[in-house]
């Protein structure tokens, strides 16, 4: 068995399009709760929060497997649509004007919305359904207040599991026939409980 | 102020094996790369338990790790890697009070790595 959503492809394809939405180099967007030093600002931390499915019931499919190998001619299939943020959070130095957390995340969805991020993002398996809004929240850095926005992007994909199977070939049964004896006079013999066995292919 | 390296040099316990790391990088999908080592230094030094007012130095979550204080000559740094033989276990630095200006020693606060610790 295994699972359909990759997150490590998701995660990887998610903060190439917000990476390249930024402008900053991809070393400066980062995944967050890594325990290790901060980037030099300019930098953006991403993190991906609760993933929910938005759908009632998993769709169960059972589908041939062309081409795949012996005892994997069948792939049986659970699939549901899921939805999960993305939050993502700029750090800048500059307070204000267009180098500003606010102003550089505000132009960071605007661009990931464009049909060229959105579409690079559905070849990779994720649909952008919200680009959120920049909210300011400056904080105090030791002793200097500090340019920060965040946003939550909302995404959508597919996840599930998977296994693969084969079909029936052979089938095994056990009968007996014991008991030789005699009815009116003629050598015969009685079907009693199985103790044999044997086997046959299905057609 | 006085120059206590020699004191804290005469009051040492033991040896221990001090491995300090480079800064921090990412690759290209923002993940942290594996840390490199930077150096590494066998310092005599004098590990104790810490103390309570040493308490208050320890961020939320780990007040119940195992802590010890390190008094140096040379000074440690936050994240440096600590194996401390007498303890069976290597500890990490959260805390440094650096006297090295004129007092030429150096106390550090260290956690004991937990269970899958320390992260590569």
């Amino acid at each position: 068995m295994s699972d359909i959503a990759d997150w490590t492809a998701i995660e990887n394809a998610a903060q190439t399009q917000i990476a390249a939405a930024s402008g900053l180099a991809p070393t400066q967007v980062i995944w967050g709760l890594q325990s290790r030093d901060r980037p030099a600002e300019d930098f953006v931390s991403i993190e991906i929060g609760t993933v929910t499915s938005i759908t009632p019931l998993p769709e169960q499919t059972t589908e041939d497997n062309p081409g795949g190998a012996a005892g994997e001619e069948i792939v049986i299939r659970s699939r549901e649509h899921i939805e999960f943020p993305i939050r993502v959070t700029m750090f800048a130095i500059a307070p204000t004007g267009r180098l500003s957390a606010r102003a550089q995340l505000s132009a960071l969805l605007r661009r990931l919305g464009s049909e060229s991020f959105t579409d690079a993002l559905a070849a990779s398996g994720l649909a952008l359904v919200d680009s959120g809004s920049a909210i300011p929240t400056p904080a105090v850095f030791e002793t200097e207040y500090r340019s920060r926005a965040y946003a939550d992007l909302q995404f959508r994909t597919v996840d599930g599991v998977e296994e693969k199977t084969t079909y029936i070939e052979t089938v095994n049964y056990t009968t007996s026939l014991i008991s030789p004896g005699t009815v009116g006079g003629i050598a015969s013999g009685v079907l009693n409980s199985p103790t044999g066995s044997g086997s046959g292919t299905v057609g | 102020m006085f120059n206590l390296g020699g004191v804290v040099a005469a009051l040492a316990t033991e040896t221990v094996t001090v491995t300090r790391f480079l800064a921090d990088a990412y690759d290209s999908h923002g993940r942290a790369n594996p840390r490199a080592v930077g150096s590494s230094i066998t310092p005599k030094v004098s590990v104790q338990p810490t103390a309570g007012a040493d308490m208050k130095h320890l961020p939320e979550g780990i007040s119940v790790s195992e802590t010890v204080a390190i008094w140096s000559p040379l000074t440690l740094k936050i994240r440096d890697r600590v194996a401390i033989t007498s303890r069976g276990a290597s500890f990490e630095v959260f805390h440094v009070d650096p006297w090295e200006g004129g007092g030429n020693y150096c106390k550090a606060l260290a956690r004991r790595l937990g269970a899958g610790e320390p992260h590569p």
